[in-house]
Order: C-alpha cells, then sequence, then structure tokens
C-alpha cells in the first residue's frame, strides 16, 4: 500500500524514539499505580525526563517534530476543525493543527502529573489532599487524553488512508499528493 | 465473587491484623462494616493522634476504614487504616526510602 519509492522520511529517529519511549514509561508508572511506588515513581521520573527530551526536541529537532512546525494560531486550527466536521480536511504530512495541540495538551498535562507527583513526594507537600488530588485528576485526564489521541490516529488513519501508527515506527509516509496536501 | 471478596476481607483484615503493620495491596484494605452512628468522627482520631505526638495532613473514609496521612511522633511518614468506632490500627502502607 505504502509502497516504499513513493514514501518520504517525515518523523526522524529521535522523536520516534521519544515518543515510544514516553508511551511506556507513562503507561508503565500509570499500570503500576501507587502500588509498587518505588517503580511508580522511577518510571515516573523517567517520563518526566523524555517528556523534557521532547520539549527540546521541539526547538531543535528535524522539520516535523519541531513545534514551529505544527503548532498553528487559533484561525488555522478552526478553519481545519471546520473543514474536517465537513469532510474535507485536507491530509497533512507531519500533525494536522489538531494533533499538533494535542501534543501540546499531552506534554502539558504530563508536566502538571509530574510536578504533583514529584511534589507529593516531598515532606512539604506529603499527604496533602489537594497535591493528592491534583495528581489523581491530572493523571486520569492525561488517560482521556491519550485515548483521544488514539481516536485521533485512528480517525486520520482510515480518511487519509494512511498508517500513522506504522509511520511512527518507520518515520515514513506516503508522500503529499501536490494540490490539496499541506505539509 | 461476594464469597470470593468477603474471603479476600477477611484474608487481608487477618493478615493486617496479624502483622498489625505494613500493607502491600492498598485496595484489599477493608474494615468491616460499622454502622453510620457507631462511627466515632475523623476528628476524634486526628485529636488521639495528635496527642500522641502526631501531625495528621488528610483523614479519609477508604473501605470501610479511616486513612490517614501524617507523620507520627518520630517524624517518620505514616499513611495507616484505622478502625472507625475502635480507632484500632489495621496497619500501615510502607513507604519508599
Amino acid at each position: 500500500m505504502t509502497a516504499t519509492r513513493e514514501s518520504v522520511r517525515v518523523w526522524d529517529r529521535t522523536q520516534r524514539v521519544l515518543h515510544w519511549a514516553l508511551a511506556a514509561a507513562v503507561a508503565a508508572s500509570w499500570w503500576v499505580g501507587e502500588e509498587r511506588l518505588s517503580f511508580h515513581i522511577a518510571a515516573g521520573y523517567t517520563a518526566a525526563a523524555i517528556a523534557a527530551a521532547r520539549v527540546a526536541w521541539g526547538w531543535c529537532g528535524s522539520r516535523h517534530a519541531r513545534f514551529g512546525s505544527f503548532v498553528h494560531g487559533p484561525r488555522a486550527v478552526l478553519g481545519y476543525a471546520r473543514a474536517l466536521a465537513q469532510g474535507r480536511a485536507r491530509r497533512y504530512l507531519g500533525h494536522n493543527p489538531l494533533g499538533g495541540w494535542m501534543v501540546v495538551a499531552l506534554l502539558l498535562c504530563l508536566a502538571i502529573v509530574c510536578v504533583s507527583g514529584v511534589l507529593y513526594t516531598t515532606d512539604r507537600f506529603w499527604g496533602l489532599a489537594w497535591v493528592e488530588q491534583t495528581h489523581r485528576i491530572s493523571a486520569w485526564t492525561l488517560v482521556a487524553m491519550v485515548a483521544l489521541h488514539l481516536c485521533g490516529v485512528a480517525s486520520m488513519s482510515w480518511r487519509h488512508r494512511d498508517n500513522l501508527v506504522g509511520a511512527m515506527f518507520s518515520g515514513r509516509k506516503r508522500a503529499a499528493e501536490g494540490r490539496g496536501e499541506g505539509s | 465473587m461476594s464469597v470470593f471478596r468477603s474471603f479476600a476481607a477477611a484474608l487481608a483484615l487477618g493478615l493486617a491484623g496479624a502483622a498489625g503493620a505494613q500493607i502491600v495491596d492498598h485496595n484489599a484494605v477493608r474494615c468491616e462494616p460499622v454502622p453510620k452512628e457507631e462511627m466515632k468522627p475523623q476528628m476524634e482520631l486526628q485529636r488521639q493522634l495528635t496527642s500522641e505526638g502526631w501531625r495528621v495532613r488528610q483523614i479519609k473514609n477508604f473501605n470501610g476504614c479511616y486513612e490517614v496521612y501524617g507523620f507520627d511522633a518520630s517524624g517518620r511518614r505514616v499513611e495507616a487504616f484505622f478502625h472507625p468506632k475502635t480507632f484500632a490500627k489495621i496497619g500501615e502502607v510502607k513507604q519508599p526510602e
């Protein structure tokens, strides 16, 4: 389906490694939860470090890894959302405008999860209800956002006949087909 | 299912009672149901623990127990479960180093 001859490199290797490592660290930390707390904390710190690296890569990575290439202003986002609702959303090689904000939202939510989690390990903040609630609510919000992210990946894969999950492994996607396709 | 649950609960209580301490599985902690009017107020538990030198950060209901977050008299972090009627200590959750 996606012949190598017409596929192009979209996601660089660092970005792909960071993506799957972050997914694994978050999943591991979420899965063990507060039982086996030492492991939960270790996985959490790992996730925080990977996310920090991803943010840095958002400035110095290759084209499609950079925030500047996929974080669009409100007009572009609304325009894209409208087009999507009308079934005429164009295909993007990198993140589409909604997907771009999904990335930002996931990273921000993860930041809240990590900061509240770290606070909870300190004597100053340990046991405080508001810190516990912030961690719990932001963590479950993150889980919901991951689910939404997966829905976006599935629906865009279907709509544009792409294998977006495969692309996050191989880094390659079908080349843009000229008119009506953006970067 | 319910047989299994009550068995698990009895086991958890038995283990916690026998050891009186370390709880590995948080969610297995259960206190036998007590009629609401027989439950002593959380404030009373807080007062008692404070008089024993604790610093209490939070108390909440958890599976019929009072779950306390705080620091004991030696300043050690403690997350412990108490029976809402007798204030008997059911056990505590092991804290990471």
